[in-house]
């Protein structure tokens, strides 16, 4: 199904509100669909590849190359002078922001996502709950102490074991206490409100079902402005590390094939009721049986591109030509996937420090190629990793027949990918796509923090040592002029003394 | 014996120390590692791309070098390796060893040696004067002892580092 190249857009020229890989993927369907290319970009990013290839680049300033990122009224301001008729904001920075999206339209440009009002209301994640149990999409059971105070631990009992109650003024994982034994809830409800008092000076609790070893799964949307809702299929994001995503997959390897067109049924009614338009997220939180709303990310996905390489369709495409005004032009019966596709976040840090980022400069860089690999990546050879913006430098995509296909074709392409000079999560990736555990698609969000021996680098080994210590031997000055200035007898002497 | 200090190199490997020696004999660089000999030679590809040869093995790499440490992409995974003198790792081996000698802080040249082994040093004692960037410069006992050795003579060549005296080890009481 192609959807390029049909009726022109309303907009010719489009500034993208962001940096790195995503503003390389932006600008190449920009160019595939014969727009201008704009970027707004902080001085520190005057290198790099994204405003190498935009068309057209203006500075933006702020105290901080992020704050500069987050300047709503200097972006739409530079929208303005470089002759932009619409904002992409990318993911991250102001791509959530509803009075950046208002900002915009009220400067009479197009904001390329759905409108002011829904990104408000999916932003505030009870509102958006609350949208959710009306509309009979599941949600994780709950219950609100302020709701009912005298009826609180009967309505928490309620709720059914395991249940994790915490603090309603919390955060951060203080005072949550998990309650997988019925006849034990008081005491932990008088516990939990001691901490939630301690920490936060806030008794008020808040419990809700607590789902073990939880899976996240996420399924793609796309919307128009005349009630065409579709569904790209899901996601599954299961491995995580600090709670980010490292390694995404569609299809989720775990889903039955019921349970995949109830999850993706429940993902457009809340895009129907919420009146949804442009490309959006739903994400949810599964057991093996059961499955809860958790957000929707009202832009795009880091990770979209998964769902590209097993549909054929260009995301960011079809967000211009909704934002456009242009209708779908499909259904869901036309939407069809072929095969399986695993991505990989490259990420500028050391797994072995607990996922401390690294910085340094890119001295060589080389990008695997191949059938079913796609490589995007914001970075080149020369330039240097600072800690101004998230670690992120690139994500690699493999596309095969099945699942299994796919991971190798991964695990080749991780392996193909050089970058010298800044340390990289590459080597813990390898190690990830091995475990036993995700070969059989038996993931759970906390598969990562449970297995320390992943982050850990193995020890090389003798063969290894000897041909890195070579090649170091032979490309270091001290060592060449050391073996240069023993006297050829000398040397023999040595070779005869073993 | 000195000589053979002079030609080993400590490299490290993420927390891993290597001690190797690189000789050449009729033109083929041999590398000497934890008890093996192999012939290895490297050859640039393009940029940043080699092949290397190690022994039997051969080996297409990408190598990065920046200061004192090489980066190198082998077999899908990319190693990190640090290049110390020998003479750094003896240093952390023992807070008081350094106490125990006086290292060039630059090359240079032996001026001159007002002491000889066997005499009784006290902190600061003048113990070799050198030559270096047309300065003289004098050399101080670091502790209170007695002179062990003296590896240079007046002049006498060295390298930054080179230990040009030591003291007897202090005694524990």
């Amino acid at each position: 199904m192609s959807t390029d190249a049909r009726t022109p857009l309303s907009f010719r020229s489009v500034l993208i509100a962001n940096r790195g890989e995503i503003a390389v993927r932006i600008i190449r369907t920009l160019r595939k669909l014969g727009l201008e290319a704009c970027i707004a970009h902080h001085a520190i990013d005057k290198n790099t590849p994204a405003v190498a290839m935009a068309d057209r680049a203006v500075e933006i300033e702020a105290a901080s190359p992020v704050a500069a990122y987050l300047d709503a009224a200097q972006i739409v301001r530079a929208a303005g002078t470089i002759g932009a008729e619409a904002i992409h904001p990318g993911y991250g920075f102001l791509s959530e922001n509803a009075s950046f999206a208002r900002a915009v339209v009220n400067a009479g440009l197009t904001f390329v996502g759905p409108p002011a009002e829904t990104i408000a209301l999916m932003g505030d994640k009870i509102r958006a709950r609350a949208l959710a149990a009306a509309s009979e999409i599941p949600v994780a059971p709950s219950a609100i102490e302020d709701d009912d105070p005298a009826g609180f631990v009967e309505r928490v009992r309620a709720l059914g074991a395991p249940i994790l109650v915490k603090p309603a003024a919390g955060g951060g994982g203080k005072g949550m206490r998990i309650v997988r034994d019925l006849s034990l809830l008081d005491d932990e409800i008088q516990r939990a409100r001691s901490e939630a008092l301690r920490y936060f000076g806030d008794g008020r609790l808040f419990a809700e079902r607590y789902i073990e070893n939880p899976r996240h799964i996420e399924v793609q949307i796309l919307a128009d402005a005349y009630g065409n809702t579709v569904h790209l299929f899901e996601r599954e994001c299961s491995l995580q590390r600090r709670f980010q995503k490292v390694v995404e997959e569609s299809p989720s390897p775990s889903l039955t094939k019921e349970q995949r067109s109830n999850i993706c049924a429940a993902a457009v009614g809340i895009a129907k009721v919420s009146g949804y338009c442009n490309a959006g997220t739903v994400e949810f939180v599964c057991s093996d049986n059961e499955f809860f709303f958790l957000e929707m990310n009202t832009r795009l996905q880091v990770e979209h591109a998964v769902t590209e390489m097993i549909t054929g369709l260009d995301l960011v495409s079809e967000q211009l030509r909704i934002a456009s005004g242009q209708a779908l032009g499909y259904g869901q019966t036309d939407i069809r996937t072929t095969g399986h596709a695993i991505e990989a976040r490259i990420y500028a840090e050391d797994a072995s420090r607990d996922f401390l980022p690294t910085t340094g400069p890119i001295l060589a860089l080389q990008v695997p190629k191949g059938a079913g690999i796609r490589v995007d990546i914001g970075v080149a050879q020369g330039q240097t990793i600072t800690a101004a913006f998230d670690p992120m430098l690139a994500k690699l995509i493999a596309h095969g027949p099945d699942r299994t296909d796919a991971l190798e074709a991964l695990r080749a392409a991780l392996a193909g990918f050089v970058l010298l000079g800044c340390k990289t999560n590459c080597a813990f990736l390898r190690r990830l796509l091995d475990d036993a555990d995700v070969r059989r698609g038996h993931m759970h969000t906390g598969l990562i923090a449970e297995s320390p021996s992943l982050l850990r680098e193995p020890k090389v080994s003798d063969d290894t040592a000897r041909k890195l210590l070579a090649a170091a031997a032979l490309s270091c000055r001290e060592v060449r002029d050391a073996a240069e200035a023993i006297p050829a007898m000398h040397a023999e002497m040595n070779a005869w003394r073993n | 014996m000195h000589g053979e200090i002079e030609m080993e190199h400590l490299f490290t490997i993420g927390s891993e120390e290597h001690l190797i020696w690189l000789a050449r004999r009729r033109n083929v660089f041999q590398l000497s590692h934890r008890g093996s000999e192999t012939p290895v030679s490297l050859e640039q590809c393009s940029e940043n791309i080699c092949r290397l040869n190690t022994g039997e093995a051969s080996d297409v790499i990408a190598l990065a070098v920046r200061g004192d440490t090489f980066y190198v992409h082998l077999n899908g995974e990319t190693h990190e390796l640090i290049y110390r003198n020998v003479i750094s790792r003896f240093e952390t081996k023992s807070a008081r060893t350094a106490d125990d000698v006086v290292r060039a802080p630059m090359p240079g040249t032996v001026v001159h040696l007002p002491v000889h082994p066997g005499d009784p040093v006290t902190a600061g004692d003048a113990v070799v004067v050198i030559e270096s960037m047309k300065l003289e410069m004098v050399l101080r006992a670091p502790r209170t002892g007695t002179i062990k050795s003296l590896s240079m003579a007046a002049g006498d060549k060295f390298e930054r580092d080179t230990i040009l005296a030591s003291l007897e080890p202090l005694v524990e009481s």
